[in-house]
């Protein structure tokens, strides 16, 4: 006879979703599904708009990483338009997706996920946030919060507001920078650049007291996928595909995003609406898949910056070959803060970056586009088809936290087998089932297009499906 | 420094009322002695800014009551949720503000009862009807804090 158990839902992330773990009549666990159960359809009702509208339009899919969608949209309508747009476009719009990696990345970090390192996976749950990380350790939770607000002050001086900025457009930038706008990003910078290295330190020092996280948190051999630049470098807002296996080999590498449908495929399950991609040459589900700031340091050759290099040597002696953990996702996220704050500083020194020059202008020339970026979470792919009068016929995203869906299934599976027994619940489990999802920082309000709120309920059923015990928050 | 902290999403018809709130009472205050931001939603940075301020007043919409209505109560620190989101509530601003940063000043919540929370950049009569009685609450409130 098996079992099931549900977490529904599941806190600290964006969006809705449950786990459910299903036990045999031993009351082993079996399987364990990350079901998203929101709807929200923005790939239907883009159809029949002007491509011009996409970007703004797009862009509302999510609150945190609205950038990431308003740039690989653009980048879509650019492909349309069949533009190369000015440079100083392409620096603006990088430096405006590195302030939102630095933003997403340092609430991801700061805000959600240290108070389990904190406070301990076990500590109350009512005080395990950023108010309680705030009373024991009140100048982590203060660096925190002004590194989130310097990159939303970033993204604000360029693209003239933090949240939802239309300023990214069909054939480059509506705005260029402006002296005063480059100014106060560079006043901030230090204090930036000071909070990346002094996290960075302190996790690359302590991450030995998570071996037992790190062995059992989506620990599994996988593919991982990134955008890389020519030479192999990070590189968030261009690029091209590379995928790399467990051993770090490369096993497919400067593939154009435009192309990504002949690489992936995008598979459906009956129990959830987040869409599970795979990588199409291993097959479904054989060709698992990472992306992220796990996958985008396994993908590299070098990060292209002094000190994240320096950091990305350290973080590389983790792994032999690939490192496999999902519990480092948290340690690639600091070195690609670090990787940001650095970066922004040199695209900033780039003699063209005030120039007024930021945008083409042309008509559409092509009937698909297809925009492609990496988001905090991961590469983001917008693919858009158009008809008489530049009316939109069809639209396709491939989010980041979709790509990451059958990892995360699988890291779901793992904690459960480690730490599931018997027919009950125990706090404790719930605690790591959601710190394991937590660590990819899904974000299902992007992935399903979908809205709403997140808290924890799990439920553990029977081999014949009964509901055995229940439980939530 | 007052701090006016006026949120809503201004593309949701009523929803925007606490920005309108705040532009209006921002008007009526000294210049120089007024700071205001405006946010979708409460986010943690709003501890800092918060910690800073002499006095705070919170202006939103709110789906309860007949439309119109205007409701103003004091803020007080409050335990955080269990389940902490990316959003915060005032109190909790206002905890956060007193953990992490030592100070968490007096602050009141302006609410005004929408009517209209659909796609329109517009208030409803109701609500926009109700603006100069809310601007004159929070002055009220404010008196002791402009005195000084």
């Amino acid at each position: 006879m098996s079992q099931r158990i549900v977490i529904d839902p599941v806190t600290r992330i964006e969006g809705h979703a449950k786990i459910t773990i299903h036990l045999d009549g031993h009351g082993e666990v079996t399987d364990a599904r990350f079901h998203v159960t929101e709807f929200r359809g923005f790939e239907k009702f883009c159809e029949g708009r002007s491509f011009r509208e996409l970007p703004v339009i797009t862009s509302r899919i999510c609150g945190i990483c609205p950038v990431s969608h308003l740039l690989a949209s653009a980048k879509a309508t650019d492909a349309l338009l069949a533009v190369d747009i000015p440079d100083t476009a392409k620096l603006l719009r990088q430096v405006v997706n590195l302030a939102q990696l630095v933003q997403s990345h340092a609430l991801s970090f700061f805000h959600l996920s240290s108070p389990d390192w904190i406070l301990g996976y076990d500590s109350d749950p009512a005080r395990r946030n950023v108010l309680g990380v705030a009373e024991v350790r009140p100048e982590l939770a203060r660096q925190g919060i002004r590194l989130r607000q310097w990159g939303q002050q970033v993204i604000e001086a360029v693209a003239g507001r933090r949240i939802h900025p239309a300023w990214a457009v069909a054939g480059g930038v509506s705005a260029p920078l402006t002296a005063a706008g480059r100014d106060k990003i560079l006043a901030g910078l230090p204090e930036a650049l000071a909070t990346a290295r002094k996290t960075l330190e302190w996790f690359a020092r302590d991450v030995e007291a998570h071996h037992e996280e790190a062995r059992v948190f989506g620990n599994f051999p996988s593919l991982f996928m990134a955008l890389v630049g020519p030479d192999g470098e990070l590189s968030h807002t261009d690029g091209k595909l590379r995928f790399v296996d467990e051993l770090g080999d490369v096993v497919a590498d400067q593939i154009d995003p435009k192309d990504y449908q002949t690489w992936i495929g995008e598979a459906v399950e009956p129990w959830s609406y987040l869409k599970f991609p795979y990588y199409r040459p291993r097959g479904y589900p054989e060709g698992l898949y990472r992306v992220g700031p796990l996958a985008r340091l396994n993908c590299c050759s070098r990060a292209g910056t002094p000190l994240a290099d320096d950091a990305l040597a350290g973080f590389r002696q983790l792994g032999r070959g690939a490192v496999l953990s999902s519990f480092h996702y948290h340690y690639a996220r600091l070195i690609e803060i670090l990787y940001g704050v650095e970066r922004i500083e040199q695209l900033l020194a780039d003699p063209e970056i005030l120039s007024e020059d930021v945008c083409a202008v042309a008509m559409r020339s092509r009937k698909r586009g297809v925009g492609a970026c990496e988001a905090p979470r991961g590469t983001l792919f917008h693919d858009y088809e158009v008809g008489h009068g530049g009316l939109v016929s069809r639209v396709n995203l491939v989010i980041a936290t979709g790509q990451n869906n059958l990892a995360m299934n699988r890291t779901v599976t793992q904690i459960a087998r480690h730490f599931v027994s018997g027919r009950k619940l125990e706090e404790g489990l719930l605690n790591r089932v959601e710190a394991g999802i937590r660590a990819f920082d899904p974000c299902l309000s992007c992935s399903t297009h979908a809205a709403g709120r997140m808290g924890l309920a799990v439920e553990l059923l029977g081999p014949d499906g009964a509901l055995l015990d229940t439980a939530s928050r | 420094m007052i701090l006016l902290l006026a949120l809503g999403n201004g593309s949701r018809g009523d929803d925007g009322v606490g920005v309108a709130l705040g532009r209006a009472l921002a008007a009526r205050l000294p210049p120089g002695s007024v700071h205001v931001e405006e946010a979708i939603q409460l986010l943690p940075e709003h501890a800092e800014a918060t910690a800073r301020a002499g006095a705070v007043v919170f202006l939103d919409a709110t789906v309860t009551g007949a439309p119109g209505e205007v409701h103003v109560h004091q803020v007080h620190m409050r335990a955080p949720r269990e389940a902490l989101l990316h959003a915060l509530t005032p109190e909790e601003i206002l905890g956060l503000a007193r953990t992490a940063y030592g100070k968490a000043p007096q602050a009141l919540l302006v609410t005004v009862a929408g009517k209209d929370f659909s796609f329109v950049e517009r208030l409803s009569e109701e609500v926009q009807a109700s603006i100069p009685a809310a601007v004159e609450k929070a002055l009220s409130w404010l008196s002791p804090y402009l005195a000084s």
